[in-house]
């Protein structure tokens, strides 16, 4: 059964059929059923999952036979003289991602359910596509096909923005496309170049090796190929970190986010951050790093200090919002900062960090947007001046959205202190990658003086952690606490079940991961091995064999445990 | 073609059923000059459409049945490969869809249908001619009579102040365009002593004309490097002002405003798509001359930029739906004009078979891209016929919520048209990726660039559009503006032939943009015969 295959398809050619065939007021059960069948099939595929993180096997793509560690791995030749395939497979990392888009996919039908009042076929059907687009996109090997899925997302985007947004939701729509589209238009400049140039040298000639796959790419590409070269590698780099970095997304790309979360509708908001946001960080773990690890490295501190200023920046401008809703974006700008940061300290514990934070990102920020938009749904305003008091006769309400303020605001025992506390720690031992990174010809590291400074970024990120909780609880307390100085906030009615069932599942994941992060951390611990595999000692995927996995393995061990930096 | 022998023995290379498609063409437009003088108004109303229709159909089904060879013939006047044959149905498709819209426009306007018809059918004669031609001077007659055509069909509106316009432009441009191709021809001629365009790519490459004396001397006369680059250039710029490629555009947002839409339609594909046929076998043939790549890159790269980049700057401050796909057009010629420069540049990277299969390549690129390009012009400008839409963005404004599926169309279209980034299972899409693929396989990853950012900017005005119909409120129809003048919005749809071509092309544009080698293996199916 082309499981993985139908996980894709089934949102969008349903919600096909289901628009074109229920009436209006039917729609909204018919996709809540088709996105229940797609978390019941992502569940199955997880279930028969192998979760041990050994899996390996031999696996064809045209004429190249690589080994590949993809499970569930379906492959149909597509475009065959260009060696375009549909080849879509599943590892932790992306199972993770997959698990969580199609949860947060029930939550997106569920929140709609009656704020979307006009053109519910349209509206679902929209939705629905834009989370096969996503499913796509975390599943798409064949790196052509990764691209179409990473598009594809826009265009559902676009509608839903522009068609059901509030009232800047023009303005909001077009500037969302265009940043998107600039960013991502020289991914495919890179992919076609990287099809192109890849290759070895064996014996001194240069051997070429025309793949759009990403198994048949990171196996073939080795230190001496022109993609191994720092030169040969940097803009390759660039086009596929910038298109990545716009989705995070990372400064100064973010200013569509706002904009973009401001008007959205709930749905929207709820997709664009619980999900959307992490095909980002999910592109810069999966292809960024094991593609160009050397650019990688040269870049980190870079990426780095973009990511603290992401932090900061993204805290500080949360403080100062009065827009409930813009408020909570703000707030992703700076916790997917963390992410970035996670993943180019390159040690185990802050890509693992990296990883749990996007995953809790999703769960928090999704609730802190479904709680906006509940809230927007019974007095159509978000400017917290007029809101206050409101716990008094919302106490369920209250009491759910504070559960999401305090994980988001990362609270000990919640999800959210597990991960950024494991990113925060790993960035501070991130010396050895440092010191690697600075005997690195390009020498950026050297110029950013990393080296003997990583607690100091460790400290200015955690900064970013007090800011959180300085603009959380702010925005809590006007809106919860204090006077019911408006009257018709008087009138409110509290949740339905539907309303807050679902705070409630997602308040349950966040104390679960907070207080047993362990299950959770053990299935992301494959992915982060992966991820630093291929990058973190330098060792081109083409030498896995089994000598250099153990030593790769020892490093990482060392990583993980070390408190205290020391040279390797 | 050994021509070092000084008595040849004389093959016709005739391949008489080749010319039946074309010679049908002409038959049918002579049967409607009679059918139309035979009977009344009424009566050719009534008949004309389906005496060119059919001939339409049944030319398309003779390129279906084999009957074209894929080679030379005519004695080299010919050369229909699998390029020239797709373009050559792409064209007659176009014409078609032309001629589905015609018994409601004649009847509107009050058009003199026997002209309309008769024009049509030779137009396509001329069009499809000229994408198959193989001689510079058939060529230029071709173009001729394509181009007299057209400019009459742009004009024929004649209570129109603005058709009036429209045709006046597009003739003298177009007059103008025609000098310079002459010109061009003479200088190759010059250069080559032959029009035969294989025969030309013979004498660039060995860089030599033979010339045979009285006595059976034969002497080498070496091609005059100047003639060679004089001629291109002037023929290039006549090309140009067909293809409107900037800065030979001028004439093409007034046509586009001014004429009626199904002649705007075939100005914008089919006569495009002719042109370019021409261009691609010319360049294939020059590009043969050694150093050719020197200076004609030059040209074509200035040319491709400066289109793509003010037609998509220029298209985003139209207000006017006729202008925008006029710039838009010509944006698109500037990304096809990028397949060119990798044509030009070719020769001088590769050479033997591998240089064949990387012109192949390219050819079927540039097929690709503009099969997708008529589709989505068709479906585009077909929409707003059909939805009486005109030019006035107001007409457009909240589309969907009138007319949902004509919107949807619209929509589809326009992704498609926007093509790279946005819209990826489109063929739209393909066709730039077709054709950037090859430009960066030969170093042009700068101009590859180039086109993409290009290709953003053009995201801006064509999701206007879309904004227009989907996001903004309907107007009432009280507020329309210019109610009750001949430019006012008049609602034609509702019939079926029109949905039925709507809807290929809708499904079209998915079909081939998924499965862009089903396209491109029908070509070769056409000419091997072989089914792939």
């Amino acid at each position: 059964m082309p499981l993985l295959t139908l996980i894709i398809a089934i949102p969008a050619v349903l919600g096909l059929v289901a628009c074109l065939l229920l009436p209006q007021r039917l729609v909204k059960y018919g996709a809540l059923a088709i996105v229940l069948l797609d978390l019941a099939l992502v569940i199955f595929a997880a279930g028969r999952f192998d979760w041990s993180g050994d899996y390996q096997r031999e696996v064809a793509a045209f004429e190249h036979t690589v080994p590949s560690h993809f499970q569930m791995r379906e492959y149909v030749p597509w475009i065959e003289p260009f060696r375009i395939s549909w080849t879509v497979g599943v590892d932790h990392l992306s199972m993770l991602m997959i698990l969580l888009t199609a949860a947060i996919g029930v939550f997106a039908v569920l929140c709609s359910w009656s704020s979307i009042k006009k053109r519910e076929k349209e509206f679902y059907f929209f939705l629905l596509v834009l989370q096969t687009g996503i499913m796509g996109t975390f599943l798409a090997i064949d790196m052509f096909l990764f691209y179409i899925f990473w598009e594809l997302m826009l265009i559902p985007l676009y509608f839903l923005i522009g068609i059901w947004g509030s009232k800047n939701r023009i303005f909001a729509t077009m500037k969302f496309v265009l940043y998107t589209l600039a960013g991502s238009v020289l991914m495919l400049v890179a992919l076609i170049w990287m099809y192109y140039t890849n290759g070895y040298y064996e014996n001194g000639v240069f051997q070429q090796v025309k793949t759009y796959s990403f198994e048949v790419m990171a196996h073939t590409q080795g230190e001496a190929g022109p993609l191994g070269s720092f030169r040969g590698a940097i803009w390759p780099f660039l086009a596929l970190f910038v298109a990545f970095a716009v989705k995070i997304p990372l400064f100064p790309l973010h200013t569509w986010l706002p904009d973009a979360h401001t008007e959205a509708p709930t749905a929207g908001s709820v997709i664009l951050a619980g999900v959307l946001l992490k095909t980002g960080g999910y592109g810069i773990i999966r292809f960024c790093l094991p593609l160009f690890p050397d650019v990688a490295f040269a870049l980190a501190p870079v990426c780095t200090w973009l990511a603290i200023i992401a932090i900061i920046y993204g805290a500080m401008t949360a403080i100062v919002q009065t827009d409930v809703k813009r408020l909570v974006a703000y707030s992703s700008v700076s916790h997917m900062g963390f992410v970035v940061l996670g993943i180019f300290s390159f040690n185990a514990q802050a890509m693992s960090g990296a990883i749990l934070t996007m995953i809790n990102h999703g769960i928090s920020t999704s609730g802190l947007f479904l709680a906006v938009g509940m809230l927007y749904e019974r007095t159509h305003t978000r400017e917290m001046s007029n809101f206050g008091g409101l716990s008094r006769n919302l106490p369920i309400f209250a009491a759910l959205t504070m559960v999401m303020v305090l994980s988001s605001a990362g609270l000990p025992g919640l999800n959210g202190f597990i991960g950024e506390f494991n990113v925060l720690l790993g960035s501070m031992s991130n010396v050895p990658i440092m010191i690697q990174a600075h005997e690195n010809p390009a020498g950026f590291a050297a110029a950013m003086g990393m080296v003997e400074y990583t607690w100091f970024i460790a400290a200015l990120a955690a900064t970013g952690v007090i800011l959180g909780a300085v603009y959380l609880l702010i925005m809590y307390q006007r809106t919860f606490f204090g006077k019911l100085d408006e009257a018709r906030n008087g009138s409110l009615r509290d949740l339905v079940p539907r309303e807050w069932g679902q705070l409630a599942v997602l308040s349950v994941a966040a104390v679960w991961i907070g207080l047993f992060p362990r299950p959770v951390l053990n299935a992301i611990q494959p992915a982060t091995e992966r991820a630093l595999q291929s990058v973190a000692i330098g060792t081109p995927l083409a030498q896995w064999d089994e000598e250099s996995v153990t030593t790769v393995d020892v490093q990482v061990e060392w990583a993980d445990a070390s408190g205290v930096s020391k040279k390797p | 073609m050994d021509s070092s022998l000084p008595v040849q023995a004389y093959v016709p290379e005739i391949h008489p059923t080749g010319l039946i498609p074309f010679l049908l063409l002409l038959l049918g437009g002579i049967a409607c000059l009679v059918v139309d003088a035979a009977t009344g108004k009424e009566g050719s109303r009534r008949y004309l459409p389906w005496i060119a229709g059919g001939t339409l159909l049944a030319s398309i089904t003779c390129f279906f049945l084999r009957l074209v060879p894929g080679e030379v013939f005519l004695e080299d006047t010919f050369r229909a490969d699998a390029f020239g044959q797709l373009a050559s149905i792409i064209i007659l498709a176009s014409t078609f869809v032309m001629t589905t819209m015609g018994p409601s426009l004649v009847r509107r306007r009050n058009l003199p249908s026997g002209e309309f018809y008769t024009l049509i059918l030779f137009a396509s004669l001329g069009m499809t001619l000229l994408a198959i031609s193989n001689e510079l001077l058939t060529a230029f007659i071709s173009l001729e009579v394509f181009a007299l055509s057209l400019y009459v069909l742009v004009g024929i509106d004649r209570r129109s102040r603005k058709a009036a316009e429209a045709c006046f432009k597009y003739f003298v441009l177009g007059a103008f365009a025609s000098a310079f191709l002459v010109f061009g021809i003479a200088f190759l001629y010059g250069a080559a002593h032959t029009t035969f365009l294989t025969e030309m790519a013979e004498v660039f490459r060995q860089g030599y004309v033979e010339s045979v004396g009285p006595e059976g001397a034969v002497t080498e006369i070496p091609v005059n490097t100047m003639y060679v680059f004089v001629g291109f250039a002037f023929m290039f710029v006549g090309i140009c002002f067909k293809l409107s490629l900037a800065p030979f555009h001028m004439w093409a947002p007034d046509v586009y405003q001014g004429g009626n839409m199904p002649a705007v339609m075939v100005v914008a594909t089919a006569s495009k798509v002719a042109a370019f046929a021409f261009l691609v076998h010319l360049v294939e043939a020059l590009s043969y001359w050694q150093g050719f790549a020197s200076g004609a890159v030059y040209i074509v790269t200035a040319v491709a930029v400066v289109s793509m980049l003010w037609g998509n700057l220029a298209a985003l401050v139209q207000t006017n739906f006729r202008r925008m796909m006029a710039f838009s057009s010509v944006a698109h010629s500037g990304y096809m004009t990028v397949g060119i420069l990798v044509l030009v540049a070719l020769p001088g990277l590769m050479s033997g078979a591998e240089l064949e299969a990387g012109q192949l390549l390219i050819r079927q690129a540039v097929i690709l891209y503009m099969a997708g390009y008529t589709v989505m012009n068709i479906l585009a400008f077909g929409v707003a016929y059909y939805i009486g839409g005109g030019g006035h963005m107001a007409a457009y404004r909240g589309l969907v919520y009138r007319r949902p599926l004509p919107a949807a169309g619209m929509a589809i279209a326009m992704f498609s048209l926007v093509g790279i980034g946005f819209t990826p299972p489109t063929i739209g899409f393909m066709g730039k990726f077709y054709i950037f693929k090859e430009a960066v396989q030969v170093g042009f990853v700068g101009i590859a660039v180039i086109a993409l950012l290009a290709s953003v900017i053009s995201a801006f005005y064509y999701l206007n559009l879309v904004v227009t119909m989907f996001m903004r409120a309907e107007t009432k129809p009280a507020e329309a503006p210019l109610a009750g003048t001949p430019e006012a919005p008049v609602q034609v749809g509702g019939e079926l032939l029109a949905r039925v071509v709507l809807v290929t092309a809708c499904v079209l544009i998915f079909v081939f943009g998924i499965f862009p080698q089903l396209f491109i293996g029908l070509g070769e199916t056409l000419v091997n015969g072989a089914v792939r």
